[in-house]
């Protein structure tokens, strides 16, 4: 029995595990690399996100959950890893930080305390997670188990091809999230945490049925349509701008006067 | 930006009234040069003051992409590239075509 998997201190740098990564594993350990040097952002609030367990209407859940927010120095972060085909756009507006994922097409909300984030993160408990996560894909070992227990405040979930879940301590630690929607309705939500413990193994069903114990529903917002409502109307007049390209050519938006313009916001870092 | 990239592509050979801007928020342009010449986009990088225009169009998240009439009006917005949203873009560009 292994009480606290996720986050192991006597581990040696470089070291690489033998059996093949869980999914996903990559993804977590290249999230709390760039999240490390991340500006920190104390919030506390909610997580909130829709999931769909396959059948019936998706529905929307709230959880208080420890979670681990990121701020960059204008508002926003970038996550990058073409390698790992991660992309991710983090935007903090001081109350909730809103999470893109540009390669999986997905967004999801959150806020929290992250106080202790630079201390947790160097430590990459996903090298503790990798050594003893079992070899076979979906296949989390049950360490322990107490039935009934109302201890659940977080949960890793894969409704697509095979499912893997966490039921966690209250004081668990989140590091990082991540969240991806098919375009089936199905969901997965990766959560990492530190100081966490495999309680059970969730039924999909159940998880689907209800919300779990100790917590309410609570109002969710669609990313989309926030962002969306900040941006200038449909109809409105645009107003005029001065871009300069890489030569140095300056261009008006009333150079182009007669002509339809299709602008892509952008950034790389 | 590969999407954009390939359906600019494409648009450019249509129309002479259409103009793709990639409106960069806070990159160095060595940065921009540096991905423009790996992936060989085809779409002008353009680069604004601060975050000026960013800023004058709402833009909180990105990628947003905009598209304006001929006058000027805001024809379509939408924030996020999901699948479906080149083939609005294409609708709302062919809603121009003269």
């Amino acid at each position: 029995m292994i009480p606290f998997l996720l986050l192991s201190l006597s581990l040696l740098p470089g070291q690489e595990p033998e059996a093949p990564a869980p999914p996903g594993l990559a993804r977590y350990r290249a999230c709390v690399e760039r999240f490390a040097s991340a500006q920190a952002l104390e919030l506390r609030g909610l997580l909130e996100f829709r999931q769909s367990a396959g059948e019936g209407e998706p529905k929307t859940l709230g959880y208080d959950i420890d979670l681990r927010a990121f701020r960059g120095p204008s508002g926003r972060m970038e996550l990058r890893a073409p390698e790992m085909d991660m992309h991710l756009t983090m935007v903090g507006d001081g109350e909730n930080v809103y999470l893109l994922d540009h390669e999986e097409k997905t967004a999801m909300i959150f806020g929290e305390d992250f106080s202790t984030l630079a201390e947790i993160a160097p430590l990459d408990p996903f090298q503790a997670w990798a050594d003893d996560a079992p070899a076979e894909p979906g296949e989390i070992e049950v360490l322990e188990s107490p039935p009934g227990l109302p201890l659940l405040t977080g949960l890793r979930y894969r409704s697509s091809d095979g499912l893997e879940t966490l039921w966690l301590a209250p004081n668990d630690r989140l590091v990082a999230a991540s969240l991806e929607m098919g375009e089936d309705g199905s969901m997965r939500l990766d959560l990492v945490l530190t100081g966490s413990r495999i309680l059970d193994q969730a039924d999909p069903a159940a998880f689907a049925a209800e919300v779990p114990h100790d917590y309410t529903l609570q109002e969710s917002r669609d990313v989309q349509t926030d962002f969306e409502a900040a941006l200038l109307a449909i109809g409105e007049k645009a107003p005029d701008f001065e871009v300069r390209t890489l030569d140095g050519e300056v261009i008006t938006l009333a150079d182009l006067e007669g002509k339809t313009v299709l602008l892509n916001f952008w950034f790389r870092h | 930006m590969p999407h954009l990239s390939d359906l600019w592509s494409e648009i450019r050979q249509e129309r002479q009234d259409v103009v793709f801007l990639a409106v960069d928020a806070g990159d160095p342009p060595e940065v921009i040069r540096e991905w423009w010449e790996e992936e060989g986009f085809t779409l002008t990088p353009v680069m604004q003051e601060g975050y000026t225009v960013s800023e004058a169009f709402g833009v909180q998240a990105y990628p947003t992409n905009y598209i304006l009439g001929p006058d000027g009006r805001v024809l379509w917005r939408r924030v996020g590239f999901a699948p479906g949203t080149e083939e609005e873009m294409r609708k709302v560009l062919a809603s121009t075509a003269r």
